[in-house]
């Protein structure tokens, strides 16, 4: 190297240093510029900051606002459970982007189902259960409520062959003391704000709320219903109550009564008869003696003839008196008898016709007689005459409510288990404030000599036996159909 | 983007490299503010990548290196300025997860122009935080240089990973931190 270009080197490196010195002072002098221009903005910001931070807080709130506010639209309380699972899964599957939701429900405390929503275009998909994700639901349970759960899945957790992440959080609601369910998300990630997360938990707490306020409001109307429920079969039961307290008073009077009644009513009744035979034997006896009697003798004729004439009629009426006693007396009997005398097979078509035959001859003149009995029904078990008896107060009630051009339709069929007569009349129908005294003892509205009030009481207590039940249905000055259910037996 | 990064860049190659192939690169783009940044500034985004573009072709160093190591190298000096939010805190978790709060949000106040990315956190374990990188600027291998940066600066010992990627179209980039 000459010393010329050692010169002009060493003159560079010279110029190269002063040029470096002064790039270094122009960096100082540029970095002071900025600190000084850091300093103003941040003198600005100071004075800003208050301002700033509370806006900055007002839009988080109005963030976690919205999503409530659009929760709560899911949640109006016409909705049914499952409506509002749905939206609040859907909600959470929109908030938590679009993340597979599963829905884990536990009823009566043993029995698991699982559902999934895996997309939001989607709907709800059964999935199968292992016992080993019974087991684990099961011990997902037992977490508290109120609160977000987390669990991160590795390989061997059994929710890892369902999840398409490993993070999982969830949810336990209880619905009720056997309901409960889980909500559990299957996410990518649970990076959120704090604001966000408080958003999730709060959703998730007046969710809880809304659940359990809808839960309340279909026990009391459950409850109310059950109340409404109650109340009709105690009144029921008052009345049947009510009614079995008549039939067995009845009973206990009848047997005694009966009883007592029975012998005098025997030997009056014979006793009639035999005077009956005893007055024929007066009366000849004085149809001869009357021929050698003297004239003045004869004075006394008028009142005796006029008494002979009378005397059969009087021994007559004595003796539909008696017969009538007689009726009463036995009709009571069947209140006191208990034991089920002489029950076997039944045709009930058959007790109808037989009761049609006695009656008959009473009304065929005024009414017509129209018959639908089903051929062929099933035999129930029962007592031939006591039936027949049932139908017979029906009949004669019918003809009694029809003045005249009547018309009775007695129906036989069977509905479901049961065999169902129907007996109806084109009568005058009752009012319906006796409706309920029509099977009571003694009532009537007959005349005297014309009814018991025992014919429907007595079928009342003979159906009772049966295990079948009677129903009455009628429209005043339009007619009454009496409806009886008998059970088939098996 | 704040003039401040381009100037930090610039130091970060004259200081692991020189000053001449800073120039080199600066004068290789062609550059609106023509390479001249204040740091109190905002240069156009497009400007930073074309430079880094640049500098990882003539060092053929992969892109994500590149910017990882300027995090790293860049931490310090954005500690610098954030020291007065951090001064009581000690670990490196509890760090980053003042920076979107605290941290960015100052930035951002001083300078409305100024534009950070949206950092999400989730600690599902004490040795574990996932953090969720959002930006239009996709830069999370810088970010990762910044976390690596501030373990450094804590003196603790992490690894990083990401399941999820903005670059890789995914719709965030999820950094999950361990600690060793
Ligand atoms: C580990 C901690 C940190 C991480 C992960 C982080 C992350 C980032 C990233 C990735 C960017 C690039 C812009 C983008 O991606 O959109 C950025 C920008 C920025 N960061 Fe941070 N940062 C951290 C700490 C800090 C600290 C301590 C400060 C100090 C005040 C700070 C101030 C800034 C500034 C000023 C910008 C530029 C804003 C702009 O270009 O408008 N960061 N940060
Ligand atoms: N088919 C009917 N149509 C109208 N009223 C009826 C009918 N059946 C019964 N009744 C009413 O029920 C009362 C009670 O009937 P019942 O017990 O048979 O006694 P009785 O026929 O001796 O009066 C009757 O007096 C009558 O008022
Ligand atoms: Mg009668």
């Amino acid at each position: 190297m000459s010393d010329q270009n050692s010169k002009t080197i060493d003159d560079y490196k010279n110029a190269v240093q002063l040029l470096e010195n002064a790039l270094q002072r122009e960096r100082n002098s540029k970095k002071l510029l900025e600190q000084k221009l850091d300093e103003k903005a941040q003198q600005r910001l100071d004075e800003n900051k208050e301002f700033l931070k509370a806006y900055q807080e007002a839009t988080s709130r109005q963030i976690q606002l919205q999503f409530l506010s659009m929760l709560n639209q899911g949640m109006i309380s016409d909705r049914s459970l499952k409506e509002m699972f749905d939206s609040y899964c859907h909600n959470l599957q929109q908030l938590l982007e679009q993340c597979p939701v599963f829905l884990a429900s536990l009823t009566k405390q043993t029995s698991w189902q699982l559902q999934q929503l895996p997309t939001p275009s989607s709907s709800w998909q059964r999935i199968d259960l292992t016992t080993r994700l019974e087991d684990e639901l099961t011990h997902l349970i037992s977490h508290d409520q109120q609160h977000w759960h987390r669990q991160e899945l590795n390989g061997e957790d059994p929710f890892s062959t369902l999840f398409h992440n490993s993070t999982m959080l969830f949810y336990v609601i209880s619905i009720s003391k056997s309901q409960q369910r889980i909500i559990l998300l299957d996410i990518n990630h649970y990076c959120y704000s704090d604001d966000f997360k408080n958003t999730l938990r709060v959703s998730g707490q007046s969710f809880t709320t809304a659940i359990n306020k809808r839960m309340t409001e279909i026990e009391l109307s459950y409850n109310n219903q059950k109340l409404k429920h109650t109340l009709s079969t105690l009144k029921k039961t008052q009345q049947q109550l009510a009614h079995n307290d008549k039939m067995a008073s009845l009973g206990q009077l009848s047997a005694g009564i009966a009883h007592e009644i029975n012998n005098p009513i025997g030997y009056v009744a014979s006793n009639l008869g035999v005077l009956t035979d005893y007055f024929e034997i007066y009366k000849n006896t004085l149809n001869v003696l009357s021929n050698s009697l003297t004239d003045k003798e004869q004075e006394i004729d008028p009142l005796l003839s006029y008494a002979l004439e009378d005397t059969p009629p009087l021994i007559e009426a004595c003796k539909t008196g008696v017969d009538r006693v007689a009726a009463i007396v036995n009709s009571l009997k069947t209140f006191s008898r208990k034991e089920q005398d002489e029950f076997g097979e039944v045709n009930i078509n058959d007790a109808i016709n037989s009761a049609i035959e006695i009656v008959w001859n009473q009304l065929k003149y005024e009414h017509q007689l129209n018959m639908q009995l089903t051929p062929k029904l099933p035999v129930i078990h029962g007592n031939f005459g006591q039936l027949q008896q049932v139908f017979v107060n029906l009949f004669v009630n019918a003809s009694h409510a029809m003045s005249e051009k009547g018309e009775l339709t007695v129906m036989s069929q069977v509905i479901a288990d049961e065999i169902e007569i129907t007996v109806s009349d084109t009568g005058c129908g009752i009012e319906q404030k006796n409706i309920k005294r029509l099977f009571e003892p003694f009532y009537t509205t007959k005349k005297e000599n014309e009814g018991t009030g025992l014919g429907l009481s007595v079928s009342y207590a003979i159906i009772e036996k049966h295990d079948a039940n009677i129903s009455v249905n009628s429209a005043l000055d339009k007619g009454t159909t009496f409806t009886l259910r008998f059970p088939i037996p098996d | 983007m704040k003039g401040a990064i381009f100037t930090g860049l610039a130091e970060f190659v004259e200081q692991e490299h020189s000053l001449t192939l800073w120039l080199e690169v600066v004068d290789s783009c062609t550059l609106a503010s023509k390479g001249e940044y204040l740091t109190t500034e905002i240069y156009d985004d497009e400007e930073f990548f074309m430079l880094a573009h640049a500098l990882s072709e003539k060092l053929a160093t992969p892109a994500p290196d590149l910017y990882r190591g300027f995090g790293v190298y860049f931490f310090p000096t954005l500690m610098g300025i954030a020291t007065k939010y951090a001064s009581h805190v000690e670990d490196v978790f509890d760090f980053i997860i003042i920076v979107d709060s605290v941290i960015h949000t100052e930035v951002q106040k001083a300078d409305p122009l100024a534009y950070t990315p949206t950092l999400l956190y989730d600690r599902p374990d004490d040795n574990t935080l996932v953090v969720r990188y959002l930006s239009k600027r996709k830069m999370c291998h810088f970010a990762e240089g910044l976390i690596l940066g501030a373990a450094k600066h804590f003196n603790q010992k992490v690894e990083l990973s990401q399941s999820q990627c903005l670059l890789k179209g995914d719709d965030h980039c999820l950094i999950r931190i361990q600690k060793r």
